[in-house]
This record gives structure tokens, sequence and C-alpha cells, in this order.
């Protein structure tokens, strides 16, 4: 049962990282072009238009394409048509949008996938910083013990009861969006379950007899933290990692949504939603594919932490 | 029962200077010169500069900064809202009620969503319901709750027009009289009341199911069963009650995530409280109103925790009685 959740959960995780890192080759619209706002404007999904194909290879969308009697074609765009005489020799096309186009014809699909790689890139790096930042409090507090150790659980105590996102809102106010910044405000402001799970690992961990040896035998502090603590944390950081990872990518996706995450034109999943917001009414399709894709990573993040933490 | 009330709120104080204290930090470190915000682009003389680096007490060294900040939001003044032209604590008490009705109602419908899910899964544990409920509170959990609030206006508002899409009131409500007007206020609470409480109304079911599910083994439960109650009767009066207790507890832990998601829940559904009032502010860069909000919230987890705890303490009498709070 755990084992098949694990799986499962891996392979949708894996799949989108894979589709995320080869982007750049797969057979894709440029994620940012509008190459016609007027044909591509707002098209549901699986929609066709007609294309014309001049022998130099540039595209003319059309609405609706036509014979001419004598020869030749004609097409419309919006509600004039134009006349293309025989001689000109071009192609005619009809591309499919799989996943519609949004309010400025950009393509859905190129932008969902390319919306991949940053909000994954993004959650995947602000998890490793709440990993890092939670697991260095936690084992420098169960290690020290003492007044440092109440000091830092009292700060991750308090650090827990602000409400997180209005902590992210005041920090937001005050340092411009970037991916940079987005990474180190989601990542500063969730390492504190880590750091309770680390803290108390470590209290564990350190009346056993391994560590009191490598203590005597005149290791370090970091040495007894690197060499003989890190690798009893690894399984239960790994678990809350790919719990923060789901939780992370949220996080950023809700940034994104109000604008004060990752910025234009690098669009990820939570600024789509928000480009979808507007046209809501008129176009369902913009704003709903990125949240599907945004739960499936959540879902399959959860369920490699649950099965995980089940088979420890 | 009055001590464990001065006693949180005793605790309470030390964590408000912590964040009043953390706010000021980040403002220090926070890029940029306070004089260009405040003045823009405009060409300036120096002396003009300096008499409104005075006015706002910008010229004097940081520790003196830091002591008057803390001072005087201890008595109540948490500033000027540059944006609003009005005291910051004037707008955040008129963003405070819709906030705490929208809060108050989630958290009342995940309570009752969460002990009723829950309850089903009991029902026949490892059964189809049980297992397609897990799947059902596993993607309401998971789904991003400003795209669930985009999704329920979507189907609830637009396309079966159950309920109204954005704002508190109807147009021309102001007329109306006050049981109409709650009544009204009510009926556009609901969607996004919902949609806030269902991502913690899952939690709250997945806990209720593993209580549940170890009361039904234990002895009392067991014995209610061998004095042939049947098993709905031994679910709900024996097994549901002791298991129903700690569901308190992990809702005064869920708060901070319900005031959060408050914040894109009240954005998405234009509702006058708080989480809206404090991104419109971040949006003019009107920087008392969102320290001031960030503070408020926190004092708002505080209470909802406290209250939690003294709910906690009404239902099980040995905490009643001064015991120690299981965590």
């Amino acid at each position: 049962m755990s084992d098949r959740r694990v799986r499962a959960g891996a392979i949708v995780l894996g799949a989108w990282a894979l589709v995320a890192a080869l982007a750049p080759v797969l057979p894709l619209r440029d994620p940012n072009a509008q190459p016609d706002g007027l044909v591509l404007r707002s098209l549901p999904p699986m929609s066709r238009v007609a294309a014309l194909r001049s022998p130099d290879g540039s595209l003319r969308y059309a609405a609706e394409v036509a014979d001419e009697p004598g020869g030749g074609l004609r097409f419309r765009r919006g509600a004039s048509w134009t006349t293309v005489p025989a001689s000109e020799r071009v192609e005619v096309l009809h591309p499919r949008f799989v996943l519609g186009t949004d309010a400025l014809g950009r393509d859905l699909l190129a932008r969902l996938i390319w919306g991949a790689r940053v909000s994954l890139l993004a959650g995947a790096l602000a998890a490793l910083v709440a990993i890092a930042l939670g697991g260095a409090v936690g084992a420098i507090a169960g290690l020290a013990g003492g007044s440092l150790d109440a000091l830092l659980m009292r700060a991750t105590d308090a650090a827990l009861s602000i409400p997180r996102l209005f902590l992210l809102l005041l920090l937001a106010a005050l340092f411009r969006p970037s991916l940079a910044t987005t990474v180190v405000l989601v990542g500063g402001t969730t390492w504190m379950v880590a750091a309770r799970l680390v803290r108390a690992e470590t209290l564990s961990l350190k009346t056993r007899d391994h560590l009191a040896a490598a203590r005597s035998s005149g290791a370090s502090p970091l040495r007894v933290a690197t060499r003989h603590l890190l690798p009893h944390l690894a399984a239960i950081l790994g678990i809350e990692g790919s719990l923060r990872l789901g939780q992370a990518v949220l996080l950023e996706a809700s940034l994104s949504f109000l604008g004060l995450g990752v910025p234009p034109p690098s669009a990820s999943w939570g600024g789509l939603i928000a480009d979808g917001r507007d046209r809501l009414l008129d176009a369902w399709w913009i704003a709903t594919w990125p949240g599907i894709a945004l739960a499936t990573v959540v879902v399959a993040a959860g369920l490699v932490a649950e099965g995980a933490e089940d088979r420890l | 029962m009055l001590r464990l009330v001065a006693r949180r709120a005793l605790s309470a104080i030390p964590l408000l200077a912590f964040v009043l204290t953390l706010t000021f930090a980040l403002l220090e470190a926070a890029p940029g010169d306070p004089a260009a915000t405040l003045l823009g682009d405009a060409p300036v003389p120096p002396e003009t500069r300096a008499r409104i680096l005075a006015a706002y007490g910008l010229d004097r060294p940081p520790l003196s900064r830091y002591v008057s900040w803390m001072t005087s939001a201890a008595r109540g003044d948490l500033g000027w809202s540059l944006s609003r032209g009005r005291p910051v604590t004037k707008v955040l008490a008129a963003a405070l009620p819709p906030t705490i009705g929208l809060g108050g109602a989630a958290l009342a419908l995940q309570l009752l969503l969460g002990l009723a899910a829950g309850t089903l899964h009991a029902v026949r544990p490892g059964g189809a319901l049980d297992r397609w409920l897990s799947v059902a509170g596993l993607v309401l959990a998971s789904v991003p709750t400003f795209w669930l609030g985009l999704m329920a206006i979507l189907l609830l508002a637009v396309a079966v027009p159950l309920f109204p899409p954005s704002s508190m009131h109807s147009v021309g409500a102001e007329g109306w009289g006050a049981p109409a007007r709650a009544a009204d206020a009510a009926w556009h609470a609901a969607l996004p009341a919902l949609v806030l409480a269902s991502g913690s109304a899952a939690v709250v079911a997945r806990f209720v199911r593993a209580g549940l599910l170890r009361s039904l083994g234990e002895g009392f439960a067991r014995a209610a069963r061998a004095r042939g109650a049947s098993h709905g009767r031994v679910l709900l009066r024996h097994a549901l009650p002791a298991a129903a207790g700690p569901v308190i507890t992990l809702a005064g832990l869920q708060l901070p995530f319900l005031v959060s998601g408050a914040v894109v829940v009240e954005v998405v559904f234009g509702w006058p409280g708080m989480g809206r009032v404090t991104y419109d502010a971040v949006l003019a860069q009107d920087l008392p109103v969102v320290l001031a909000s960030v503070l408020l919230a926190t004092v708002l987890v505080i209470a909802g925790s406290l209250l939690a705890d003294v709910g906690l303490a009404l239902a099980d009498p040995r905490v009643r009685a001064g015991a120690p709070l299981v965590r």
C-alpha cells in the first residue's frame, strides 16, 4: 500500500520534472509569442484554426478560409475578408490548440509547460531552503540544549503563530518580487515544522552511543552534526521536504496569483491563474488548467510523504 | 478557567513584542530609501527633504525609532495610513468584522463538514465510501484555495447562479432592515466561507476518522456494542464525543492557515476584510497598514487558539480540573 503511494507520487512528480526540463526541446509554440491577437484570442481547448503558410515560411492565421471562384483563396480575420491570388502559392494548415489560448492569443499548453519550470523550480528551491534552515535550527537547538535551545524553540513557536501569507505580503511589499526573493521568502517562512522535527529527532539521537563516542573521541560539533547526525535525519528530512515541496508550490502560486511572486513574462502557474481570473466568465479554460496542474503536484508530493512516513 | 485565560493572555505579550521587533527589523533591512518612497521622483530642496524626514521621525537613530515604535504600538497607536488618509486603527477596525465573520463561518463549516465526513469514513472503514472520501479529501486539501474560489464562482455563481459571485452586500441593501441585511450578508458569505473551509475540513475529517477508529476499539465502545447498541449508535453516541475533543485543539492549530487563506479568498471574492485591505495596502506601498495587519492577524490567531483551549477545557473535565493540556 505505502509502496504504491510513493511510486504513484514519484511518477507524477518525475513526469512533471521531465516535461519541465525538456520544455525547450519539446515541439511547443513560443509561450510568450502573441502571433495573432485577433484570430487566436481566447480559443477554447481543442480548437482548430486555419493558417496560411507562405513559401517563405511565415504564417497568417485565419478564422475561415474559402476557395475563390477563379483560383486562389480568400480568408477571414474578424469581419474582413482578404483575397490571396493563386500565384502566391500559400499552403493551408489547420493547427490545433489542445488546451486553448489566453486572451492575448498565447498557446496555453506551451504556457502551462513553461510555467511548470518556474513553479517547480521555485517550489523545489524554497523547500530546500526551508529544510536546510529548519534542519540547522533544529539540530543546533537539539545539540546545544539549555538556553539556546529554549530561545530557538520560542522563536520557532512565535514564527509559527504569525499567519504566513500576511508575513509574505509584508515581505513582498518590502522586497522587489523576483524568483530569488520568492524562493527565500517562501523558504524563510516555512522552516518551522522541520526545525521541530529535527530537534526532537536530535534529542533522541543524542543519547545514543555513537554520538557520545564521536564526541568523546574529539570530533568537533560541526563534524558530529554533519557526519553522525545528518545521515540519521535524512529520512525525516526527505519526508518533510516532500510535504514542503507541495506546500511551497502552493504558496508561490498564491503569491504569483496576487502579482507579488515571480514577475512576468516568465509566468508561473499562479500567474497563469491570475491571467484567467480576468477572463473567468468568457474563457473558463485559462484559469482551469494551471489549477489542475498545481493540484497534481501537491497530491503527488503528499502521497510520497505519506507513503514514506507509513513505511518508516 | 480564569487562570488558564490569564496565563495564556500573558504569554501572548512576548509573542507580540517579537512580532513588532521582527517587523521593525524587516523594515530596517529592506532595500530602498524611505525618503525616496515618500517623496517620489519630484525634485525637492534638501531642507524640505530634511523637514519631511523629521516629521516622520526618519532622521533619528534606529534604536530611538525602535523604542518609539514599540511604545506607540503598546498605546494602540499603529500609525497613519498614507493611502487612505486615516489612522491605521480606523482602517483595520472597519476591516476586522468582515474577516471575523468570514473566518468564524469558515471555522464552523470546517468543524461541521469535518466531523460529518469523518463519521461517514468510520461507518465502514476500508469500504468504498471510506476510500472515495479519502481521495476527495486529498484533492480538496491539495488544490490552491484561490483556484477553488474561482471554480466555485464559475460553477455556483455563474453556471448555476445560486450564490452571488462577489462582495458582501447586495446593491441597495443599505436601506433594508437588520434581519434582511444579516441574511443578505450570510448569503454572500456562504461561498467564500465554504471555499475557505474546504481544505481544513479535509484535514479535520482525516483526524476524526483516526480518532473514531481508535475509540471504536476501546473498552467503552466494545462494552456498548456488547450491551446490544447498534453500530450507528456506538459511533454517534459513544465514539464521536470521545473523538471530538481533540478536534477543537486541531482547529486551534489550523487557525493560522485559515487566517492566511482568508487573504486570497477575500481577494477572489471581493470581500472587504483584512486580507483585501492588506493586499490593497501592499499594492499602494502603504506600509503602516501592512505592518499593523500582520500584528492584528497574529492577535487573531492567538485569540482563536485561546478560545480553542477554553472550548477544550469546557468540553473535557480533565483539562477543566487543571490537568496539563495534552498536545
